[in-house]
């Protein structure tokens, strides 16, 4: 298969890729060659990869072949390539959590329970994305973003995003404790999905905190985050339908969530509304009342727990932890302080969250809420602040200011892209729906991604020359 | 759209205990970090005791659905 051809497999959705696959046109070897040589091309630009295991990759796919030609047919994921954040155990491969405090771990013995879903589902591993240390912030160095690599992708499950986005991989998997997997899917113009808190075994994955962890897959499109999602969670096959939206009720909670963001963001988020409004949905303003305090309480949470998690590191293991980056020995070592009345008032306030959610939907018939995902587009590197809101914060309060209220709920969030701002920098929107709808969700957002035209535009960096660059060292 | 800009975090100390005690676990830990770490908290305490005070449970059956993912 010639170069050009190949490159060109990988802006195929999964469903058509697949559809090669068994048809013969081309071959799990074809498309994971295609992933690889996609890595080595845009690498030096996006670093977005921790480890790529290409020996393992290769095998894996040819494996994969054999399987196809015998007839033996996993499902839409299989010889698929796919990414994975390096906190999520990979049976061979160490698990270090972008942190210097871990560069001795072992090769893990087993893989997480994400993992060897999507294994049983046919999915060839290429290796591990960058993650923010231990899923803890938004930035994830060194990771860029494919659209400006002078800016970041997001964070934590930034490298999955940024991978996703060049076509280095067609999903990968992310974790969201307070917008992990959204964040970065905004910043990068791709699609992430945070299942309802619970649903999916988080087995293998190192925690950041239990109360709000959740797992869930990244991809370029509506339909192929749905194929990842249907892998680890194998609901029957069902095509996401984009027929009208006549039936379909979308909450805009504006207080809150279009209060501080960069005025693009909130034209965008209108035209979003319009577009559904000429698909047939039926838009409706529904205050949520409890939104900040649903992000203060998960704030709470995970400050906490994730000084929990690491005690043991802080207490006992001083020179490991003097190995932890600045900014997270802080959270650790404050984190101990906050008493544990706030802790219990914020698991009680959840309570309260929960059920006021669920009231909104009930009282107005929801299908879904639509918001922005982030205040800004993505921001430099050099300079991570926080501009065009009209309001001081912080990166890390900002980018999770409109994502953690969904944690706090538990509540299934999909993140999808909807427009570019006049940076050229993708406007990323969330759908966060009820639980067992998560297939109205999709659909709600494939008509969307529909109405955006959205599906083949594709970062400028995948217009620069296809050249040789030298290898990332590792 | 925007409102007036705000300042989110309040400028307020943190007690010289905790200082102390957070700085014997992060030695490169400044003064100044910590009262931030310590503001954004009392914000986040403030907010959550708003919804204390409304006192708007709804009765658990209402929302089963919402509460078989819990897990704690």
């Amino acid at each position: 298969m010639s170069d050009a051809r190949a490159s060109g497999l990988l802006e195929l959705g999964i469903r058509e890729i697949g559809a090669g696959l068994r048809r013969g046109d081309h071959s799990p070897l074809d498309v994971t060659r295609a992933a690889l040589a996609r890595i080595e091309a845009t690498e030096i630009s996006i670093n977005a990869w921790v480890l790529v295991d290409e020996t393992s990759a290769l095998a894996a796919a040819a494996h994969a072949e054999t399987e196809l030609l015998a007839g033996d047919d996993r499902g839409p994921l299989h010889g698929i390539p796919v990414g994975v954040k390096d906190i999520f155990d990979v049976a061979g491969w160490p698990t270090r959590c972008g942190s210097a405090s871990r560069a001795d771990a072992l090769p893990a013995r087993a893989d997480a329970w994400a993992v060897s879903k999507l294994r049983q589902a046919g999915a060839i591993f290429l290796g591990k994305t960058v993650t923010q240390e231990f899923a803890a912030g938004v930035i994830s160095a060194p990771a860029r973003n494919p659209w400006d690599p002078d800016r970041v992708p997001g964070g934590s499950s930034g490298g999955s995003a940024a991978a996703v986005a060049v076509g280095a991989c067609l999903a990968a998997l992310g974790s969201d404790t307070g917008g992990s997997i959204r964040i970065p899917a905004a910043a990068c113009g791709v699609c992430g999905f945070k299942p309802l808190f619970g649903q999916l075994d988080v087995t293998g994955v190192y925690p950041l905190s239990w109360s709000l962890d959740t797992i869930g897959p990244i991809a370029r499109t509506v339909d192929d985050t749905w194929l990842a999602w249907r892998a680890l969670v194998a609901v029957p096959e069902r095509t996401v339908e984009l027929d009208d939206l006549r039936d379909v009720r979308v909450g805009l909670p504006r207080t809150f969530f279009l209060d501080w963001v960069q005025p693009e963001i909130a034209m965008a988020t209108e035209t979003a509304v319009t577009l559904l409004e000429q698909r047939g949905a039926t838009v409706i303003e529904t205050p949520w009342l409890e939104a900040a305090a649903a992000r203060a309480l998960a704030f709470i949470i995970n400050r906490v727990e994730t000084a929990a998690v690491h005690e043991r590191v802080a207490l006992d293991e001083p020179e490991r932890f003097a190995g932890y980056g600045t900014e997270l020995r802080l959270r650790i070592a404050a984190g101990r302080e906050i008493p544990a009345t706030a802790y219990v008032a914020a698991l009680r306030a959840r309570e309260t969250v929960r059920d006021a959610m669920a009231s909104l939907f009930a009282m107005h018939q929801l299908d879904a809420l639509l918001t922005p995902a982030l205040p800004t587009t993505a921001v430099l590197a050099s300079s991570p602040t926080i501009e065009e809101t009209g309001r001081e914060e912080s990166i890390g309060a900002a980018w999770t200011r409109l994502t953690m209220p969904f944690n706090a709920t538990g509540q299934p969030v999909l993140s999808l892209p909807c427009a570019l701002d006049r940076r050229n920098l993708p406007i990323g929107m969330q759908l966060a729906g009820s639980p067992g709808t998560e297939q109205k969700l999709f659909r709600i957002g494939a008509a969307l991604e529909e109405a955006v035209g959205w599906r083949t535009v594709r970062p400028p960096l995948l217009t620069l020359p296809n050249g040789a660059p030298e290898r990332v060292p590792r | 759209v925007n409102k007036p800009a705000e300042q989110s975090s309040r400028p307020e100390s943190a007690p010289d205990d905790i200082v102390r005690r957070v700085q014997e676990i992060d030695p490169t830990a400044t003064r100044e970090a910590i009262d931030r770490f310590f503001a954004e908290m009392a914000e986040a305490t403030a907010a959550v005791h708003t919804i204390d005070s409304r006192g708007t449970v709804m009765s658990p059956s209402f929302t089963a659905d919402w509460r078989e993912d819990a897990t704690e």
